[in-house]
């Protein structure tokens, strides 16, 4: 199996005024070519600052971070440029742009890689139809509901044909049924593209209905990797532990 | 009052009016860049550069805490060497513009500094380039508070350009001081504050009312 992704001895380190956060410390995770991969921990436990580093928001301390065959902190700018249009990003803040249509959002990383506007303008409506909001086009972000909002996310982060999706908490802002509604779609792009997705989590329901893959995380630590199944059914680590006992908690 | 007078205030309302407005653009031209600047270089912005920050923070806060008459006669000699001449309302715009640019920049980092990272964040991850997540990002994003910073701004000139009409700037200022203080006709002074007034009024509901009619936040946005 291709390794689409590898971080190897990751280390990160956020100094402030308070001292210092170990937020990675001695990351190593392999993602596959395809596979739909969660990621989960705790609130703080370095789950956003270990998918940032996939796609260089973050830049580690030490470690090599490995994305479809580039070494992500060695790269020109431009080339770095280049392969985050190769990686979608979805977030939990939804994060798109207020004052711009749907369709100006979607057109926007389009736009950005050089395609033409008419071209762009054709490409987006198609991905706004895939995921469900072709009658939403003209409408502004303020307008949308919070799955719809979602939606449209996820047509920008698609725009370039990305080989990665990187989801940080995508679903945490959504209530349970549009969270299962997203959560679907997730999992319809990836077999359709045979998208890679990694899913960040504090929610074990979100990895269970969509991941086939779990790496847990805790005080900036990999702690545990495996099949949903094994790491749900038999914990090893106490991380993983705590985890499923605040699961029993929710329900 | 004579006609004369009346052709007076109209000649100084225009003059008012434009030196106003040039002013503005002019501290727009140099102030909008200083003020993408001040905002990008910042600890929490895209380009972090704490020199270049610091420097023009500085030489923008000692501008700004020169009052504008002190200002207006130390820039003489560079009004001269711009307009010719340091009197008269075409000329109060060189001094009007120094004053104005750094206020406007200050404004601008402002706003700009308003925009959801979160939003900077979607960009950059899109694999934009710096300038075009300042110019199709950013900037737009901040447009409502832009224009309703602008409106501010060109209040701030409208005072200020009285203020040089009192020392030979021309306009409603000059109107004021020739026919209120020296000729104590205290009507025709009365009628050019009154013109200024509605001057300012106009300006700042258009302004207020375009910033809201352009920001695609509201529920009813078309
Ligand atoms: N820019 C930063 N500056 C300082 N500390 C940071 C920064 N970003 C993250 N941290 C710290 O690093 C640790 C890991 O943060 P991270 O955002 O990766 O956690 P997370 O697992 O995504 O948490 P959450 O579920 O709350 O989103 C936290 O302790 C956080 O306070
Ligand atoms: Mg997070």
């Amino acid at each position: 199996m291709e390794e689409i992704i590898k971080l190897s001895g990751v280390n990160k380190v956020f100094k402030s005024k308070n001292g210092e956060t170990n937020a990675l410390s001695d990351v190593n995770l392999s993602v596959y070519r395809g596979e739909i991969i969660g990621v989960i921990g705790f609130s703080g436990a370095g789950k956003s600052t270990l998918v940032r580093c996939i796609n260089a928001l973050e830049v580690p301390d030490d470690g090599k971070v490995t994305v479809l065959g580039q070494e992500v902190n060695e790269l020109k700018n431009s080339e770095l440029l280049k392969l985050r249009r190769k990686i979608g990003m979805i977030f939990q803040g939804f994060n798109l742009l207020q004052q711009k249509t749907v369709l100006k959002n979607v057109t926007f990383p389009l736009e950005v890689a050089g395609m033409k506007k008419k071209e762009a303008v054709w490409k987006a409506v198609s991905l706004l139809e895939e995921v469900g909001l072709a009658e939403k086009i003209k409408a502004y972000p303020a307008q949308l509901s919070g799955g719809q909002k979602q939606r449209v996310a996820i047509a920008r982060a698609l725009a370039n044909d990305p080989e990665i999706l990187l989801c940080d908490e995508a679903t945490s802002a959504l209530d349970a049924e549009t969270s299962a509604q997203i959560l679907k779609l997730l999992k319809e792009i990836n077999e359709k593209r045979g998208i890679t997705v990694v899913i960040i989590a504090h929610q074990l329901s979100v990895i269970r209905t969509a991941c086939s893959r779990v790496a847990v995380i805790d005080g900036g630590k990999l702690c545990e990797t495996g099949t949903v199944e094994e790491v749900f059914s038999d914990p090893q680590t106490s991380a993983a532990k705590r985890l499923l006992a605040f699961e029993g908690d929710e329900l | 009052m004579t006609s004369l007078i009346w052709q007076e205030i109209g000649k100084g309302l225009w003059d008012t009016l434009y030196v106003s407005v040039v002013s503005t653009l002019l501290a727009y031209v140099v102030g909008l860049p200083l003020g993408v600047v001040l905002a990008i270089t910042d600890k929490s912005g895209l380009k972090k550069n704490f020199i270049v920050n610091k420097t023009l923070g500085i030489v923008i806060n000692i501008l700004r805490s020169i009052p504008f008459l002190i200002l207006f006669v130390l820039v003489i000699p560079f009004t001269r060497l711009v307009a010719g001449t340091s009197i008269g309302a075409a000329a109060s715009i060189v001094p009007l513009t120094i004053a104005a640019a750094p206020f406007v920049a200050r404004l601008t980092e402002t706003s700009l500094k308003e925009v959801d990272s979160g939003v900077i964040e979607a960009a950059l991850a899109c694999g934009t380039p710096t300038v075009k997540i300042i110019c199709k990002a950013i900037i737009p994003e901040a447009l409502p508070s832009i224009l309703s910073n602008a409106v501010i701004a060109f209040v701030t000139v409208v005072g200020y350009s009285a203020m040089a009409g009192f020392c030979g700037g021309g306009g409603l200022g000059q109107i004021a001081i020739k026919y209120g203080y020296y000729n104590n006709n205290q009507t025709v002074m009365l009628v050019s504050v009154a013109v200024i007034v509605v001057i300012v009024q106009l300006f700042q509901e258009g302004g207020l009312w375009l910033a809201r009619f352009k920001d695609k936040r509201r529920k009813n946005a078309k």
